[in-house]
């Protein structure tokens, strides 16, 4: 009860500010409110209007993407995550409703994955315990056990990890790494094997531009007999690019600037060694 | 009789690539110009300087383009890894750091880069200071009108 009188005088606080200045973000907070209420349709309402004016707004677009979660529209809410992403970044928050669209969405095993290293970080955070147990509960709903699931929500030793992932796995584990932009695993031709990727510019051209990148380095290498290039690591004012030639693929991470190199280094040593594709 | 100006000029780059090259597992350093001619270098006997700053100017060219389109196009820090070789190639100021190690050298030697970077760029400062772009100087820069407000 209190709650509910808490939320109808956020409502009005919000109404009135947006009655007097149309333009204001404060539209996502209404939104939000009305979402909380359990006025889905409002809530959408409000936040469709107000993103037309402000498109690039992150915190409208969660709001969004918490809307298309409640009416059931899960690739709407993917979708408007992804926005999200773009427009301001990835954060915890991102991260747990990230686990939540794709626990709806039956990929348990990718939320599994962004769940343990939000567990890693704060293994007291209730959100997340909501998480695991909304997981449990859409495994009983399913009628059938995910068997990625199991294994990994009994949070395996990390020594045991490699042996069974997959390069989807690998990376989606990588990328909840903070300060990763994207990790792409790129082949041959300069195609996208796999990844996972935000950012304005498009995963597959930045994939075949990283690897014409990598070639243009290997050649010179060679030319001057330094041997071929294995790894190759660029910093530049606002972001690194990491390189990496596996056997059938080039690993390619984007991270920003004040990434530690370090914890990046061991973390993909740990994930890849073991990949097979 | 003391030291020509260009001598002692030449000496402070030298020190920037002998403090390399005490490291373990550093094979030599190179200073270079932006057009790869070697201003100092220090080394073993078999490292080849002016090859090593052909390099850094032919990967530079090479990769500017793309490199423009997916990030920053200013290249500060280039670290190649080959079956035998740490190849890092960095930009001070208007001069390129080579610095050739063995792969398995210790990380740590991204340390000693980083001061060499330093000793360089803050010569190139003190000495050329209307040569380096804004940018390029650091934030601390300040307008001329900003110093006498």
């Amino acid at each position: 009860m209190i709650e509910s009188v808490e939320i109808d005088d956020r409502i009005e606080k919000c109404e009135r500010i947006l009655e007097a200045d149309p333009q204001s973000q404060i539209f996502a907070a209404l939104a939000d409110a009305f979402r909380k209420k359990g006025d889905v349709q409002k809530a959408y309402e409000i936040c469709m209007q107000g993103l037309r004016i402000h498109p690039d707004y992150a915190s409208a677009r969660i709001v969004m993407a918490k809307i298309h979660l409640v009416k059931g529209n899960y690739e709407a809410a993917w979708g408007e995550l992804e926005k999200a992403i773009a427009n301001g970044g990835r954060t915890r928050a991102i991260d747990m409703l990230e686990a939540e669209i794709l626990i709806r969405r039956g990929r348990k095993h990718e939320a599994n994955l962004i769940i343990r290293n939000l567990l890693a970080t704060d293994p007291d955070d209730e959100n997340v315990k909501n998480l695991i147990s909304l997981m449990e509960d859409e495994t009983i709903v399913g009628g059938k056990s995910d068997e990625d699931m199991t294994s990994l929500v009994a949070l395996k030793p990390e020594k045991d990890r490699g042996r069974d992932l997959t390069l989807t796995n690998a990376i989606n584990m990588l990328k909840v790494m903070p300060r990763v932009l994207g990790i792409l695993a790129v082949g041959p031709d300069g195609l996208v094997l796999d990844g996972r990727f935000e950012g304005a510019i498009h995963k597959e051209e930045f994939a075949a531009l990283s690897k014409g990148i990598f070639d243009a380095i290997k050649v010179a290498s060679e030319k001057l007999h330094f041997g071929t290039g294995r790894e190759v690591l660029i910093e530049t004012q606002s972001s690194k690019i990491w390189l990496f030639a596996a056997h059938k693929y080039l690993l390619v991470v984007h991270a920003r600037d004040d990434v530690s190199l370090g914890a990046l280094r061991l973390k993909i040593h740990d994930l890849f060694s073991d990949v097979v594709i | 009789m003391g030291k020509s100006k260009s001598d002692r000029n030449k000496d402070k780059f030298q020190m920037a690539v002998v403090y390399l090259t005490e490291y373990t597992g550093v094979r030599g350093a190179v200073v270079a110009d932006g057009e790869g001619i070697v201003i100092a270098t220090s080394g073993q006997a078999s490292f080849d300087a002016e090859k090593f700053a052909a390099f850094a100017i032919a990967v530079k060219t090479a990769i500017e383009g793309p490199l423009g389109r997916i990030a920053n196009p200013s290249l500060e820090h280039l670290s190649i890894k080959t079956g035998r070789d740490w190849i890092t190639v960095a930009q001070s100021s208007e001069a390129f750091l080579i610095v050739a190690a063995d792969r398995r050298a210790d990380d740590l030697l991204n340390v000693r880069i980083s001061r060499s970077l330093e000793m360089i760029s803050s010569y190139f400062k003190e000495r050329y200071p209307l040569i380096i772009p804004r940018e390029r100087a650091g934030k601390s820069t300040k307008k001329l009108e900003e110093v006498h407000v």
